[in-house]
């Protein structure tokens, strides 16, 4: 019986403090995940997605400009992911550039678009979602292109 | 009561997390996007240049493209074939391999099925003619 | 019996393992997220500059993927896109560069680029008062200038009426021809042409193929 006496604490106690600090530990580790590391990856990967979506929608508009010769008005749907991070955003005609537009700082961005000398004027803005592009005929000759929303 | 070593729970139960874990992790060791231009768009950018050039050539004889003559019939694809062959091998460069399809029989090489391949259309007054360039 | 404090030291090394197994995999993800960010605005701009240069209606171009050797001499940066370094060359030499875009993304495309000359002779005319041109071309210039008494009502191309006046033709014209024909030129006069009656001016093109590169920095 001496054994049981020179044990510093009874089993019940050793395995609650087991409990306890395993606990603990998966309090801590959880905050930590949830505090720092999965905020900055959703993040960074918001930015991802928002210049990705950026440069789809760029190249969707550079190809919907029809060949020369052409004269027809085209009406092509571009896909675009209704959210990103959770929240929406824009995707304005700036010049001869694309801006997207987003309440996070870190996902934005401007790109350049390289359209023919035909096209007189880009003007527009998507907001997610049910995206369309519009080419057509301006009365004094030569291309429009609309962003628009539609249901083509 | 014999002394029976024994495995401690929490050293079993740790591995079993750590399995967990470095499971999750395999998923971001695979699959690496490509940076730059996709070998896919600068094939099929090849192909499309190639069928463009083809299809807008001067005839040896007859009216329309060089290209609308080989696809035109069976006798012209014959005549034709190794003109056309030789005038596709010279536009493309070295390192691309090719092969173009007509109507009435193809040129070129056999096409790969495991590596990258562009492919272009041009169509033709007798048909689809095709081109598809890959990496040699 | 011991078993129960001997649990502790056990507890605490298999958390650290798992702590550290986890930062192991945070750390990897790290390193394949910085490995994927793929920048995709270079190749984007590449693919569609690359694509506009080669179009039919493009700065440099006579017809789809076909460029003037003229237009390529005299390029200008005023049809790139601003903020953006790029670089065009073309059969290795650079042709229009604006900023600095080593880094970037590069797309080829395959083109023929064409090299215009204008080719001059006088037809010697004797007997049947044709010509056939030694090359195929897209147009002609005819300068004709017969004497006095001869009048040149007509001119064929392959047999289809290019120029007619009854009156009597005299002067410099121009007519456009296929271009996928051989073309001989028959004049209708009133008598036989001598040498130096009509003067032939006509479009020679000599086609080379080149690599036109675009290297592309958003």
């Amino acid at each position: 019986m001496s054994d049981q006496q020179s044990r510093a604490v009874v089993p019940s106690v050793g395995k609650a403090l087991e409990a306890g600090i395993v606990v603990m530990f998966v309090a801590l580790l959880t905050t930590t995940l949830f505090g720092s590391v999965v905020p900055n990856a959703r993040t960074a990967a918001a930015d991802e997605v928002g210049e990705r979506t950026l440069q789809h929608a760029a190249a969707s508009v550079e190809q919907a400009v029809p060949p020369v010769g052409a004269n027809v008005a085209v009406e092509r749907r571009v896909s675009l992911p209704g959210t990103i991070r959770g929240r929406g955003y824009r995707i304005e005609a700036d010049g001869n550039a694309l801006v997207l537009v987003h309440a996070n700082q870190r996902v934005g961005g401007r790109t350049p678009l390289s359209l023919p000398d035909r096209v007189r004027s880009v003007r527009g803005n998507w907001t997610g979602g049910d995206a369309v592009v519009r080419v057509e005929q301006h009365p004094d000759g030569g291309l429009v292109v609309v962003l628009t929303e539609g249901s083509a | 009561m014999r002394e029976r070593a024994q495995l401690s729970l929490p050293v079993v139960e740790a591995g079993i997390g750590v399995l967990f874990v470095v499971a999750v992790a395999t998923a971001f060791a695979f699959g690496v996007p490509e940076v730059g231009v996709s070998r896919h768009a600068q094939l099929d950018a090849y192909a499309q240049d190639a069928a463009t050039v083809l299809g807008n050539e001067a005839p040896s004889h007859g009216e329309s493209t060089r290209l609308a003559e080989v696809a035109a019939s069976e006798d012209a694809f014959d005549r034709e074939a190794d003109a056309l062959e030789r005038r596709v091998d010279r536009i493309l460069p070295d390192n691309l391999m090719y092969r173009v399809e007509t109507p009435h029989g193809a040129v070129g090489f056999v096409r790969p099925s495991n590596v990258a391949v562009g492919v272009a259309h041009v169509p033709t007054g007798s048909g689809r003619v095709t081109v598809w360039v890959w990496y040699a | 019996m011991s078993r129960a404090q001997a649990n502790l030291p056990a507890l605490v090394v298999a958390l650290l393992l798992v702590t550290t197994s986890v930062g192991v995999t945070v750390g990897l993800a790290a390193s394949a997220f910085a490995g994927a960010d793929a920048d995709p605005a270079d190749a984007r701009l590449a693919g569609s500059l690359s694509e506009r240069l080669v179009a039919a209606d493009g700065p440099l171009s006579v017809r789809a993927n076909v460029l003037s050797r003229a237009a390529v001499e005299n390029a200008s940066s005023d049809s790139l896109p601003e903020n953006a370094s790029i670089r065009v060359r073309l059969g290795g030499d650079p042709i229009l560069e604006q900023g600095d875009p080593d880094g970037g993304a590069t797309m080829q495309r395959i083109v023929l680029v064409v090299d215009a000359e204008r080719r001059t002779f006088e037809p010697a005319l004797t007997g049947r008062d044709a010509v056939t041109l030694p090359r195929r071309t897209s147009n002609a210039t005819l300068t004709i200038d017969p004497r006095p008494g001869a009048s040149v009502t007509a001119v064929r191309a392959n047999d289809r009426v290019v120029l007619h006046d009854p009156g009597g033709l005299d002067g410099t014209y121009d007519i456009a021809l296929a271009r996928y024909d051989t073309v001989e030129l028959s004049f209708d006069a009133s008598r036989d042409l001598v040498a130096g009656s009509v003067t032939v001016t006509y479009r020679v093109e000599t086609t080379t193929k080149a690599v036109l590169e675009v290297t592309a920095d958003a």
